[in-house]
């Protein structure tokens, strides 16, 4: 914990240093010291909690998308994190230091988004539990300070939901950096003609990954059909999508986008 | 400053003591200090796959590892897969295939398919082309290692 106090000052912490070395070697980061967290025991676990799970940060992402448990209890998760890099990144980079590194288009925030995840952050002053959309703040930014992300929750799920993750790079290749990426976790009633609970998040399309509320609010309670899923598309590309343009792809290309990935989704979780 | 540090790690099965600097990669390491030349350097940014070896059974890019960071590990380079004198299976099927060219990405492209197949002795074409995808040629279009790796695979269980 004291080294924890000196944060920021000179130190950072390293898990799988797949941002962080790419950081160094370009310049953004010079001199520091750097505390590997990886072998802090409980950091490396993955547990099912209840009819849900508990992540270590320090796992990687290539370990969570193989693990047996994962893809049976959140198969969505195990399908996003399947596709987060190449083999060789995916062995090494961490789920905790994709969250904390915290990249608008980070493959594993929205299907964490949409299965409504918490992160235990344990620092000098205590620990504190913080629900996954409040966790980032802006384009590599985050709630941390001077904390260490200990713990990914993620909460059990309804038995009929099922999830769908889509991920739209330059080159269609797993380790693209996404230009557009969609998770969509959706809940029908028992007689399956009516959206209960549908999320809906979005990455790489707004300063951090975020919820598209409005397509949300527009699908519960409504009947499963075209019409619907057309709506609540139309609303997360033009209301909920806050994109910007860069060398992967200009907003209105996002934008449109969108609106293609998200009827997709929820075309393939109304299929009976 | 002029830090180093004592790390005790097995390379292609023999234990070695080296000293490190603090912000050596496991590459530089392997290339400039003890001469293993197979392992590529390419982009050393994680994007190529030529700097690729296998650490305690798992692909990994040397070029985003730092040296301390294998204390206590197990480090396989192309060096190190030949048994006896003997290409390893994956090596013959390179040659058999024509699936080498200028050879630059073949140190890579093997380590990748080996712990893949080290892995899954039954992956398919999709399990492959997924392993490989971190693993970038310019020569051979990657047919002829797609040919290549899934020949090995069927050599590796015994010819099924
Ligand atoms: C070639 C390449 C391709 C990539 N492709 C993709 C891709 O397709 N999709 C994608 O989402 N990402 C991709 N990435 C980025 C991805 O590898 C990283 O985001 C990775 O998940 C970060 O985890 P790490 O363990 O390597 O973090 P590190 O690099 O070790 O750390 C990253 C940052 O997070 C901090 N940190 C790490 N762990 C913690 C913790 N537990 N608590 C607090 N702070 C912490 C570190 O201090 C550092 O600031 C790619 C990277 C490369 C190099
Ligand atoms: S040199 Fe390491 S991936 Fe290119
Ligand atoms: S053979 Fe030349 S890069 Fe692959």
């Amino acid at each position: 914990m004291s080294l924890m106090e000196k944060l920021d000052g000179g130190v950072s912490l390293l898990a799988g240093g797949t941002d962080l070395l790419v950081a160094m070697k370009d310049g953004r980061l010079r001199h520091r010291t750097l505390v590997d967290i990886k072998h802090i025991s409980n950091l490396g676990a993955i547990r099912p909690e209840d009819a849900g799970l508990c992540l270590g940060a320090a796992v990687n992402t290539r370990t969570i998308a193989r693990s047996p448990l994962v893809k049976e209890r959140f198969p969505l998760l195990s399908q996003a994190l399947a596709v987060l890099g190449s083999m060789q990144i995916g062995n090494r980079a961490t789920i905790g230091g994709n969250l904390a590194n915290a990249s608008p288009a980070a493959d594993s925030a929205p299907a964490l988004l949409a299965l409504e995840a918490s992160v235990k952050l344990v620092g000098p002053q205590g620990e504190r539990l913080v629900p996954l959309e409040n966790f980032f703040s802006g384009p590599g930014k985050t709630v941390l300070e001077r904390e260490l992300l200990t713990e990914i929750h993620v909460p059990s799920a309804p038995d009929q939901g099922r999830g769908v993750f889509y991920k739209l790079g330059p080159r269609g290749a797993p380790e693209d950096i996404c230009i557009v990426s969609v998770a969509v976790f959706a809940v029908p009633d028992a007689s399956k003609r009516i959206w209960t609970d549908v999320r809906i998040a979005l990455g790489a399309v707004a300063p951090t990954p975020i919820r598209a509320r409005n397509a949300e609010k527009a699908l519960l309670g409504q009947l499963i059909e075209g019409r619907t899923v057309e709506d609540a598309a139309r609303l997360a590309a033009e209301k909920d999508a806050r994109p910007i343009s860069d060398i992967r792809g200009s907003a209105s290309y996002r934008r449109a986008m969108v609106k293609i990935l998200v009827a997709r989704a929820l075309e393939q979780l109304s299929e009976r | 400053m002029n830090i180093t540090h004592n790390i005790r790690v097995i390379i292609n099965g023999q234990t070695r003591e080296i000293s490190v600097a603090p912000n050596e990669t496991l590459q530089d390491l392997l290339r400039y200090r003890l001469g293993l030349v197979g392992t590529k350097s390419g982009c050393e940014t994680g994007d190529c796959g030529a700097c690729t070896v296998i650490v305690d059974g798992k692909a990994v890019n040397s070029c985003l590892v730092l040296a301390v960071e294998s204390n206590g590990s197990s480090v396989t380079t192309i060096e190190g897969i030949s048994s006896n004198g003997e290409l390893h299976p994956l090596q013959q099927a390179f040659i058999d295939h024509g699936a080498v060219q200028c050879g630059f990405c073949t140190p890579g492209m093997i380590l990748a398919a080996k712990s893949l197949l080290d892995e899954d002795p039954n992956a398919n074409e999709k399990d492959i082309r997924l392993a490989l995808a971190g693993n970038l040629c310019r020569c051979t279009g990657y047919v002829s290692i797609l040919k290549a790796v899934a020949a090995a695979g069927k050599t590796l269980r015994g010819g099924k």
